[in-house]
């Protein structure tokens, strides 16, 4: 019985001399999101290349979906769809007619383009040109295409880099939707809120390597500091305090501020991810 | 385990190339053109071109060029002196040689225009040569003809094959070639859109695999070109002088313009950089059909250009209505030529592919 439907044990990868993935290991379940996350030149996107069969690991093992991985597997790639960071679509050919040839190829007959279309709120340019659309349309019809043959494992490259505030919303929840149905989905990013909105764990990867793996409130737990800031007025003039909520008297000195006459605001506050991520790698995204 | 070719997605991969081509506006153009260009040159030219050949004399009146002597092939054009005809051939266009005499018929000169071929000033010595004959035979009072050999009306023109070959027809194997290398030009830009655009990664994600693609790219490139050259036969009616070779022909000349085009649509770095070497390509795969435009037995280091099988194939149909049987060293040439080429597409192809 497979029980996750991703299993990676200590793969490696190097171009030339520059080592891309240093024995990474992770294993992913059914409907599961996770984030992976890491500057430019992290390893992220050679991961998602091996995990893919678009490479093949110089060593260690991925199996997907019970099955090792190899290149050039009819059988695994038509259960898998893939999300590039590059908008590698037909731009001759509409969204309609890309879905279509997309579909054809996995298979898929009598395939209806529009359900996918209205998903991502393309319907309406469905029979123009990809060469005209926006880069927010483009990525969303990336999105779609991905998700063409409905598949088990889904990996998203940076799917909403670059895009507006709606855009990159509708992909969120398109992927919170087709993670509700039961596909993995491995998402890589730079934004830091996204990951912690969507994923069920973060991977934090840094120079090929993993340096942590939880969800995101064990990560903050772990890691992060709570705090409650608060502004006092003391006469004339206005005084800030930051009480650390981790502290052993940090409840006897919220009760003394609640009951201060002189309080102004006080707001909660816990570490961001990306916080915690320069704490554990020492580098930034 | 073995990945077996599924010849459903091949089908839709080349489906989608063709789609991409047609919406291509530079190949668009360029394919059509270059077809209706070649059809309208050969349209064009006379069947059968005029071989006479201008030449002007001084005294016209001398009545060596006058009466009944036979000057077939060659338009007598009279001049009022030698310097008139010097000035005529040396500095003009429209004659190619003048022979003036002396007015006591005792020496000749002959005048040679720039633009005479070495073959044609041989022969115009030799006219002017057997010219001086008739002349001593007319001032002896003596019949030129009497005492030679043979009676002139017994030469015959015997030729290989059906006959002369006219520059026109020895035009049509190099269109025929040049219209291929076009497509392959065609089939190497969509290949490097195909690898630039990162298209091909998309492709290999699916349940396609590398064959599927690298068939696929074979037979798009096939298709093209075989559609263009059947079009250039019909359209000039070349399929006349022998549909079965030219048909067998065609479809190698197909095979080979698209493993050029592998080559060089995988080579290059962008779309630039294809074209560029598709040029390299082309221009020495044209050279045997150059070769051929020029008179005598085509040298030893043409023979191993891949091209020459086809060059001398299509032009043994055309000039000589050879038939299959023929022709089949020369596409035997071709076929190996065919295959080392389509090796290295597909291993040069196969590379890019999997290295994206």
């Amino acid at each position: 019985m497979v029980t996750s439907v991703i299993d990676v044990a200590d793969i490696y990868f190097s171009y030339g001399k520059v080592e891309a993935v240093r024995g990474i290991s992770f294993s992913m379940a059914r409907g599961e999101i996770l984030g992976f996350l890491g500057p430019n030149g992290a390893g992220k996107s050679t991961t998602i290349k091996m995990l893919t069969g678009q490479l093949s690991p110089r060593s260690g093992s991925v199996s997907i979906l019970g099955k090792n991985l190899v290149r050039d597997d009819p059988e695994i790639q038509g259960r898998i769809g893939v999300c590039f960071e590059e908008k590698n679509l037909y731009v001759n050919m509409s969204a309609r007619e890309n879905l279509r040839f997309f579909a054809g190829l996995f298979g898929i007959r009598n395939f209806n383009p529009d359900l996918l279309l209205k998903r991502v709120s393309l319907i309406d340019r469905a029979d123009d040109r990809v060469s005209s659309y926006s880069k927010g349309m483009r990525q969303r019809l990336m999105v779609a295409r991905s998700i063409v043959n409905d598949p088990e494992v889904l990996f998203l490259d940076e799917p909403t880099e670059g895009l507006d505030p709606v855009s990159s919303k509708s992909i969120r929840e398109l992927i919170l939707e087709q993670a509700r149905k039961g596909t993995a989905v491995l998402l890589t990013t730079h934004d830091m809120w996204e990951a912690d909105e969507l994923s069920d764990r973060v991977v934090f990867l840094c120079e090929g390597r993993i340096h942590a793996m939880d969800t995101p409130d064990e990560l903050k737990m772990k890691y992060g500091h709570r705090t409650v800031r608060v502004k006092l007025r003391d006469g004339e003039t206005v005084r800030r305090e930051i009480i650390s909520l981790d502290s052993p008297d940090a409840g006897e000195k919220l009760k003394q501020i609640v009951e201060n006459e002189g309080l102004m605001t006080i707001h909660t506050e816990e570490a961001s991810l990306e916080d915690i991520f320069i704490k554990i790698t020492g580098r930034g995204l | 385990m073995k990945r077996k070719l599924n010849l459903f997605r091949v089908f839709l991969i080349v489906k989608k190339d063709l789609r991409e081509f047609s919406r291509d506006r530079l190949w668009m153009i360029l394919s059509p053109l270059s077809l209706l260009m070649f059809v309208g040159l050969l349209r064009l030219l006379p069947e059968n071109p005029v071989d006479i050949i201008s030449v002007g004399v001084f005294p016209s009146s001398y009545s060596v060029f006058a009466g009944d002597s036979d000057f077939s092939g060659a338009e007598i054009i009279g001049f009022e002196s030698r310097d008139a005809l010097s000035v005529a051939v040396l500095e003009g266009d429209e004659l190619l040689f003048g022979v003036a005499l002396a007015e006591s018929g005792s020496s000749v000169e002959l005048f040679l225009s720039s633009s005479v071929t070495p073959a044609q000033n041989r022969a115009a010595a030799s006219a002017v040569r057997e010219l001086c004959y008739v002349i001593q035979a007319m001032q002896s009072g003596e019949n030129p003809t009497d005492g030679l050999p043979v009676r002139i009306p017994e030469f015959r023109e015997m030729f290989s094959g059906t006959g002369r070959v006219s520059l026109k027809d020895k035009l049509k194997p190099m269109l025929f070639v040049i219209i291929l290398l076009v497509e392959s030009l065609a089939l190497a830009g969509l290949i490097s859109v195909e690898i630039e655009h990162r298209t091909a990664s998309a492709l290999l994600v699916t349940s396609a695999t590398t064959r599927d693609l690298l068939l696929a790219k074979i037979l798009t490139g096939v298709l093209l070109a075989v559609t263009q050259v059947f079009l250039f036969l019909a359209f000039t009616g070349i399929f006349s002088s022998g549909w079965l070779p030219l048909v067998v022909t065609a479809l190698l000349g197909a095979w080979m313009a698209s493993s050029v085009g592998m080559i060089s649509g995988a080579a290059g770095r962008d779309f630039m950089g294809t074209l560029f070497l598709g040029m390299v390509f082309v221009v020495p795969l044209i050279i045997p059909a150059f070769a051929l435009l020029f008179s005598g037995s085509p040298g030893g280091l043409l023979k191993l250009i891949p091209s020459y099988g086809l060059v001398m194939s299509v032009s043994d149909v055309i000039g000589k209505g050879s038939g299959l049987a023929d022709v089949a060293p020369y596409l035997f040439q071709l076929l190996i030529w065919n295959s080392i080429l389509a090796l290295i597409g597909l291993f040069v192809l196969k590379r890019k592919v999997e290295a994206l």
